[in-house]
């Protein structure tokens, strides 16, 4: 287009159109400005701020994937998952005067004052990394009604529903099943590529740790168009979640809470065994923890209670090693009998003590037991007896036995955290002390003392051998992993590590003495004696202070005071379970371990269950 | 029937072709704004009344109309409710069912008094007595709007400066004047700024860098950007506008209508809607330098001018070229009053554009 301004003859006329064209030439500039700057924006920044729009506007959320359930043996749920409403805050929307508005408002309704509300969402945003911020779990439905009823008013403040872990059992299974809790800086740190996002939880200890792989499900994911105020508007794609798969034990949840509940408020652990294949049908550690608050988190001074108390609650005893005290005393009598350095019916005196050079030995009956043979120094658990013949069998012949036993390695289940023990011999001590092997050492090896240690698991293992025919198998506890649509994906059975080194007629021996040890007249372990089965087993008193003389336990400070173990088996004749009692500082083993295996064994065989 | 069409003759079919092309691109736009909503209904309704008026001013006789006597009373009236306005702290003179903004209107009388007496005088310079008279008379409506509405304030007194340019002002004027301003914002600058109104001084600060403002001035700058720029060559469809359908645009109906329009269209649709403008205020100067009589001249160069202001600071604070100001563009912002002055003020223009052959 062109200029074409009527030529009029009035002189007037051309001065304003001069202006008027000079100011025409203005406008075609202004417009040519805007029209190169429109260029500049759509055609050459375009794609950039299409991806900024996009940035802005579409936003993935993870959708979480509930855990794998873990049931026991009946089918019974040991760990599962619950709806839980958690409070989410978008950060890009909360700051400010006008996030300061959306905090009080959320304060009122939770009931908290502004002030440590405020406080506690911005140590949480420091922490989200620009992610959404969690500011509370666990919400109650009235509250989650009302922030829903809110929602206008409170732009940023998502509610989401979260799968939550659950256990069943409580404390009761905390050391077996183990806890989750959120995952920390570092671990997200770590674990950020693999898709982990700041709120979500890992396995922690015992099987949810153990499986954490098999149990954690895949999150999915949904893109969703979200507009100004956060609200999201339209779900544009979405990746669903995949459960975890599930596991299905061979423990029993109720021998689980019986044996946890018959510990009261001992320190201990039981583990209870099938002889016949080795699947573990409980493993129990007190105190536990109630696995619940490690999702909340502790504060501080629960935290440090829980750390400072001097019952441990957070280590699983069942899987520590410990002097195993007098249960030992099978094994010296195994490398005895195989090796024959002693006639199983050759007696043996006990003035109370035994001399090797002009180092004592006493018997724990400072009185001592007269004259007593193989059975009977089970029976009685006669440390001298026991003393004469670990001399005899000597420390390369007993430590080869205990190797040969189980001891000194993992059982094999393959649980965190399971302690190997230790079975001492003369190249350790040259190793870690860098002196010779002491005679007198062999002779405390030999009653389970000395630097010899076993976990409970470790003698529920060696037990189930002596009384199925010397079969060492490899203790398991997962019978199935499945899917969530229930079909079988893995299968185990039982796992045979090997045999004993023992002649049959050798562990017919053990077996006769280990039924003396509950049913004889002097019997140690009288206390879990039943009326209508037979029970075979042996106490343990495992001195953690050499003291001169043996002082009772239970004038001892808490902390000195012995171990008290009792391993059992029942029925005799046709063994279906073995159960390995431990209480920490329990006192002796007779009188604080083997009645809570009576009371066991009594409801396991007549059926009648009561958990206190 | 011959008599009626005849009144037709001759007017300028370019600017009301361009009018309705920017009334449709209007009502599109504010129908995917707001979603359909009421909006865009009483939009609707306002283009109806709009185009009343606009054949109203088309058909009259705009030289016995606005005569000196009924231009002054309206300016002493209007005057009036501006002086009200001022006292209740309002842009809005608010009537039972709808609000009026005098500031749109108070454009169109500063128009028609500023040629009333551009041609009224005697010679093409500007001497004292016009420039007195022009200043006298803007004066007040310029700081009255201005106290309620900073931006449209700003509006009168360019329309005001554009009728000193046309009148003729002496170049060595100009020269004083920029030295003088340049000399003054120097020495004063600090002191001004200080004066400035917080909102004032963080819409300059926004303009400058909107990163750091991102959450006030800035945020809108930052959103009008993404918007346009993400419209791309073809735009991204009507009503698949991203930043006004998830409402990321503020002032999306009014102040950064032009932003919706140019994300959904693209820059095919968001150049023609300019190239539109630029056509409408071209051809209106075109009549302005054509037409043989004096005062139709004058009122069609202050149409012109008021639409070249509104358009070149809008779509410029929103391209980024300029500090943001809350101005109305034309027939895209939502508006009754901006809508009714701008159709009234069109209907001016292709009134006079019948009688460019025709000398009195
Ligand atoms: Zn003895």
């Amino acid at each position: 287009m062109s200029l074409r301004y009527q030529r009029v003859p009035d002189p007037d006329r051309d001065i304003l159109e001069r202006r008027l064209r000079l100011i025409s030439l203005f406008v075609i500039f202004v417009f040519a400005g805007l029209l190169l700057k429109l260029f500049f924006l759509q055609i050459i920044k375009g794609p950039y701020y299409r991806e900024l729009a996009q940035k802005r506007s579409l936003r993935v959320i993870s959708l979480p994937a509930p855990r794998g359930n873990i049931y026991d043996r009946r089918g019974l749920l040991l760990a599962g998952n619950t709806p839980s409403f958690a409070l989410f805050l978008d950060p890009r929307l909360v700051k400010g005067k006008k996030g300061d508005a959306i905090l009080q408002r959320l304060a009122q309704i939770l009931g908290e004052d502004f002030p440590s509300l405020k406080q506690r969402y911005l140590i949480a945003r420091r922490k989200s990394a620009g992610n959404q911020v969690l500011l509370a779990e666990d919400l109650d439905r009235d509250v989650v009604a009302r922030i829903e009823a809110r929602r206008y008013f409170l732009p940023g403040v998502e509610i989401k529903v979260e799968p939550r872990r659950f256990y069943p059992l409580g404390e009761a299974a905390f050391h077996l099943v183990g806890y989750v809790s959120r995952i920390n800086a570092k671990e997200l740190q770590r674990l950020a590529s693999q898709g982990f996002g700041p709120d979500d939880f890992l396995g922690r200890s015992g099987l949810e740790a153990q499986f954490e792989r098999l149990l954690r499900g895949k999150k999915g994911r949904r893109l969703v168009e979200v507009d100004a105020l956060g609200r999201i508007r339209r779900v544009v794609a979405e990746e669903p979640p995949q459960i975890g798969k599930s596991i299905l034990l061979t423990i029993d949840s109720i021998f689980e809470k019986v044996a946890y509940n018959l510990l009261e408020d001992r320190s201990g652990a039981i583990v209870l065994l099938d002889p016949r294949d080795g699947r573990l049908l409980a493993l129990v550690s007190a105190p536990g923890v109630d696995p619940h608050r490690f999702l909340k988190g502790f504060s501080f001074e629960e935290w440090k209670k829980i750390t400072t108390d001097i019952k441990h609650p957070l280590l699983n005893k069942a899987i520590l090693a410990y002097h195993p005290g007098s249960t030992f005393k099978l094994v010296t009598a195994m490398a005895a009998l195989e090796k024959r350095v002693i006639s199983p019916t050759k007696e043996i005196f006990c003035p109370g003590f035994y001399r090797l050079g002009r180092r004592v030995f006493r018997c724990w009956r400072s009185w001592g037991h007269g004259k007593v043979d193989l059975i009977k120094a089970i029976e009685v658990s006669c440390d001298t007896y026991f003393y004469r013949v670990g001399e005899l069998v000597g420390i390369d012949t007993l430590s080869q036995f205990a190797r040969a036993c189980g001891f000194g390695r993992p059982t094999g289940l393959g649980f965190p955290g399971e302690k190997s023990g230790l079975v001492p011999d003369r190249a350790w001590k040259l190793r870690v002390f860098k002196v010779p092997w002491q005679k007198g050492e062999t002779l405390n090896v030999a009653i389970g003392q000395g630097a010899l240690m076993a976990t409970p698991l470790q003698l529920a293992k060696f037990l189930a051998a002596v009384v199925n025919g010397g079969h060492l198998y490899k203790p398991w506890y997962v019978y199935q992993v499945f899917d969530p649509y229930g079909e079988i994906l893995e299968e185990y059975g039982p796992k045979l590590e090997g045999n004993l080194p023992a002649h049959p007629n050798t562990l017919r021996l053990l077996k006769k003495g280990l039924v003396a040890a509950v049913n004889g007249k002097e019997g140690t372990g009288k206390a879990a004696k039943l009326e209508k089965v037979t029970v075979g087993g042996k106490t343990g008193t495992a001195q953690i202070v050499g003291m001169k003389k043996r002082i009772k336990s239970e004038k001892l400070p808490y902390l000195k005071r012995d171990h008290a173990w009792f391993i059992a088996y029942a029925p005799a004749s046709k063994p279906e379970i073995v159960m390995v009692v431990f209480v920490e500082h329990g006192g002796h083993g007779g009188s604080a371990a083997a009645p809570l295996a009576g009371k066991f064994l009594k409801m396991y065989f007549e059926g009648r269950w009561s958990s206190s | 029937m011959v008599f009626k069409l005849k009144k037709f003759g001759g007017i300028s079919w370019s600017v009301l072709l361009l009018t309705f092309f920017l009334l449709i691109a209007g009502a599109l736009n504010q129908a995917s704004a707001s979603m359909g909503g009421i909006l865009f209904k009483k939009q609707l309704l306002w283009f109806t009344l709009g185009a009343g008026l606009l054949l109203f001013f088309t058909l009259m006789d705009y030289q016995k109309i606005l005569s000196p006597k009924l231009i002054f009373g309206g300016y002493i009236l209007l005057l009036n409710f501006l002086l009200i306005l001022v006292i209740r702290h309002t842009r809005w003179l608010r009537l039972p069912g709808l609000s009026i903004q005098p500031s749109e209107f108070a454009k169109l009388f500063l128009i028609c008094l500023s040629a009333l007496i551009l041609y009224r005088r005697e010679g093409e310079g500007l001497d004292g007595k016009t420039f007195l008279g022009l200043s006298l008379l803007a004066f007040p409506l310029v700081v009255l709007v201005a106290l309620t509405d900073l931006d449209q304030g700003g509006m009168l007194f360019l329309i005001y400066l554009s009728f000193l340019v046309v009148a003729g002002l002496p170049r060595r004027w100009v020269v004083v004047t920029m030295v003088s301003i340049g000399v003054i914002a120097l020495l004063m600058g600090p002191y001004l700024w200080g004066l400035l109104k917080p909102y004032q001084r963080a819409r300059v600060e926004a303009f400058l860098n909107p990163e750091a403002f991102a959450l006030d001035r800035g945020y809108q700058i930052i959103q009008a950007l993404i918007a346009v720029g993400s419209g791309g060559l073809k735009g991204l469809g009507f009503k698949e506008g991203l930043s006004s359908r998830l409402n990321y645009l503020p002032e999306k109906h009014t102040d950064l209508a032009f932003a919706v329009w140019a994300e959904e269209w693209g820059f095919i649709g968001a150049s023609l809607v300019i190239l539109a403008y630029f056509f409408l205020i071209y051809q209106i100067l075109n009549i302005a330098a054509r037409v043989r009589e004096p005062l139709g001249r004058y009122l069609c160069y202050g149409v012109a001018s008021m639409f070249f202001w509104e358009v070149f600071i809008n779509i410029g604070g929103i391209l980024h070229l300029l500090p943001v100001a809350s101005v109305p563009l034309p027939f895209l912002s939502y508006g009754g009053s901006s809508v009714l002055a701008n159709m009234a003020a069109i209907g001016l223009v292709l009134n006079i554009s019948r009688r460019r052959y025709s000398f009195r």
